[in-house]
Parts: structure tokens; C-alpha cells; sequence
């Protein structure tokens, strides 16, 4: 049993690496972010492409033609429209790759399309959250988000038998005893005050 | 060396455990929302600031913390036709504050999530900004447990390396891993 486990706790380790490195990089990033109440959103780049809105649909209607006509990654029909303070009709979409803005200039029968494309930290640490929750709107996204899953499984799955691992074939050392009721205190002493 | 590392995989396990959970719970309820009902209780209670105090929302958060035990970061500080309007958070409990000028009253609509709600309330604090020194605290464990992730694989992959009779088992497993993620990480970076 013990031996299988430990089989099991090593194969489930050595799957998951992965997920675990981009976790933990998520982990430094977000702790090594400024303030973001003081951070100004980087300029994106900005590019026109044609678009004439046909003069007989609704918004939602116009959007869903517009992201039908675009064709960019990550952007489906469906969502809603917002009016800017122009009135100009805008969706804006939030990407593992960053934000991006659809805006119809429809004087001008035009699309603009602001890209503000995040760093790799910052892709990475998006995708540390990507859950099969939300259907993905990239089939590579989806498949990411898949092996994410079963990494948020895994690292249970390692905690429970790490722990009895130990229990199992060293349950005598007193340090990993004081070890462990040391963090669990700390972790419930936080818990209580905070909470 | 190998028993130095086996001990060093024990207590980093042993330090992090409870935070793993923490995580790994938490991240279940993000992708398993369903499985989690449970919504914040939500209560209300009023207190009398004098406006002359509360001159801006900045100014009756800093009160309302000082004088009536509300804790947390600002934030969403806005003005209002009463007065203002602003949120205080910490892990597992928002603080929705609404304050009129002519009646000098704030209107503190507390939202309080259930166990595993606080436990996502942990999972999104993060980084070493805030106003509040224990959400920095908590940053410091994140960032720690992030540290202690890296040095947990390491030294589990050197006593997988040298359990000689899962080498090859092994090393496929790793090699799927790495093949799987980096392909799919590496499409969706590319889809710009």
C-alpha cells in the first residue's frame, strides 16, 4: 500500500512540474507587483481596420459582427457592448495575453483595436487561473487549462499523501512533528485574526 | 546528500502543507463553482461620523477603522450626490460603505463568506502594498510558498532521480508534463 502510494505521490509530482513552476513564477510575480492603485495601464498599440455596421441591427447584433468579421483570438459573439464616453460602441476583452479593445468609429467606418500585451510574467500568472470553468474561447487555452485541472488535483492529492507518507515510514521524528505544528499554527493563528 | 534532501523534501512538505490546502481547496472552488453554494451573509449596521471628520472617503475609511474596528485595504473610493461611497476588504469580508453628508451617517453593509469563501479570500491576497500589514504578512507566505514550490520540486525530482527503479516511468511522466504544458503555453502565448 505505502509503496504504491508513494509511486502514485511521485508520478503525480513529476506530471504536475509543469503547473507548478508556472504557479510558482504567479507566486513571485504577484508579490514583486507595485501598487497597483499607483500603476498606469501601459499604452497600447493601436490599429484601424475597415467596418461598416450595418444600419438596420441593434448593438449587440453590430459587436457580434464585428468580432465575427475580426476574427481575433480570444474574442467571441455574445458579449455586451459598452457606449464610451464618446458614444462610440466598445467591447473590451481580457486575455491571457492582455487587454484588448474594440472600439466602432462608426463615422468613419472603421474598427479601432487597442492591444495592451502583458508581459510573459504577466501571461504566465494569467494562466495560472485558467480553470475549465469558463469555456475557453482557444482550443490551446482550453487544453492548458485542462492540465491546470488536474494540477489543482494533484497538489491535494501530494499534500495528503506527502503527509502520510511520512506518517507511514518516519512518524518518530520529533522536528517534522515540531515542524508541522509550528506552520499549522502560524496558519491558524493568521486565520483567526484575520478573520 | 540523499538523505539530506529527503529531510529537506519533509519539512518544506510539512512547513507548506496547510498553505497547500489553502491553495488547492481554494482553486477547487474557482473551478468547481458548483460544488460550492455557499454565499456571503450579509449584514447591516450604522454609524454616526461627523462630517467634519469624514471630509473625503479616504478620511471616514481611516475613521471607520480607528474608531469602530473595520480592517482591510481601500478601495473603490468614490463620490456620490449624499457623500461618498467606498469598500474596505480584507480575506472573507467586504465592507460596503455608503455616508451621507447631511445626515453624517455611514451605512456599512458587511459581506462575510463562509470557510471556503475565506480560503479564496487568502488565494487573491497577494503582494506587499497594502494598507493593511497582514495582508502584507500574507504576501510574505505567498511569496515563500512560491520560493518553497520551486525548492519542493527540485528536491522531489532529485529523489525521484534516484529511485533508480522509476527512472524510466518517470522520466516519461516528466517528459509528458513538460511537452504538454510548454506546447500549450507556448500556442496560447503565440496567438497573440
Amino acid at each position: 500500500m505505502t509503496e504504491w502510494i508513494k509511486k502514485l505521490h511521485i508520478y503525480a509530482g513529476l506530471l504536475s512540474f509543469t503547473a507548478f513552476c508556472v504557479w510558482g513564477i504567479a507566486g513571485i510575480h504577484g508579490t514583486i507587483l507595485p501598487d497597483p492603485r499607483g500603476r498606469q495601464p501601459p499604452a497600447g498599440a493601436v490599429r484601424y481596420v475597415d467596418f461598416t455596421a450595418p444600419g438596420n441591427l441593434p448593438d449587440q447584433q453590430v459587436a457580434d459582427r464585428i468580432v465575427e468579421t475580426l476574427k481575433l483570438p480570444f474574442t467571441r459573439t455574445g458579449k455586451k457592448p459598452q457606449r464610451d464616453e464618446q458614444h462610440h460602441l466598445s467591447m473590451t476583452y481580457y486575455t491571457p495575453n492582455g487587454r484588448r479593445r474594440l472600439v466602432l468609429l462608426e463615422e468613419e467606418n472603421k474598427v479601432r483595436i487597442e492591444v495592451i500585451q502583458t508581459s510573459i510574467w504577466g501571461f504566465l500568472s494569467n494562466l495560472h487561473a485558467a480553470t475549465l470553468l469558463h469555456s475557453q474561447p482557444a482550443w490551446p487555452l482550453k487544453m492548458w487549462s485542462l492540465y491546470n485541472e488536474f494540477s489543482i488535483w494533484s497538489v491535494l492529492f501530494l499534500t495528503l499523501t506527502g503527509v502520510y507518507l511520512w506518517l507511514a515510514t518516519r512518524p518518530g521524528l520529533l522536528w517534522a512533528r515540531y515542524t508541522l505544528a509550528a506552520s499549522s499554527g502560524v496558519l491558524i493563528l493568521y486565520y483567526v485574526v484575520v478573520r | 546528500m540523499y538523505r539530506l534532501m529527503r529531510n529537506a523534501h519533509l519539512i518544506l512538505g510539512l512547513v507548506f502543507v496547510l498553505f497547500l490546502m489553502v491553495y488547492g481547496v481554494s482553486s477547487l472552488r474557482v473551478a468547481r463553482r458548483g460544488w460550492f453554494p455557499g454565499q456571503p451573509a450579509r449584514t447591516e449596521s450604522r454609524v454616526k461620523v461627523d462630517p467634519s471628520v469624514a471630509t473625503n472617503g479616504r478620511a471616514l475609511g481611516l475613521v471607520l477603522m480607528r474608531e469602530h474596528g473595520l480592517r482591510g485595504d481601500l478601495f473603490q473610493v468614490q463620490d456620490t450626490e449624499e457623500g461618498f461611497s467606498l469598500n474596505i476588504w480584507h480575506p472573507g469580508t467586504n465592507y460596503e460603505i455608503r455616508y451621507s453628508r447631511q445626515s453624517g451617517e455611514a451605512v456599512i453593509g458587511t459581506r462575510r463568506q463562509d470557510f471556503v469563501g475565506m480560503l479564496m479570500g487568502l488565494h487573491v491576497t497577494y503582494g506587499l502594498w497594502h494598507d493593511d500589514w497582514l495582508h502584507n504578512l500574507w504576501g510574505v507566505f505567498l511569496l515563500l510558498l512560491s520560493a518553497g514550490l520551486f525548492l519542493l520540486g527540485a528536491t522531489g525530482i532529485y529523489l525521484w532521480f534516484k529511485t533508480y527503479e522509476e527512472r524510466v516511468i518517470g522520466s516519461v511522466l516528466l517528459g509528458v508534463g513538460l511537452v504538454y504544458g510548454l506546447t500549450f503555453l507556448i500556442l496560447t502565448r503565440q496567438l497573440g
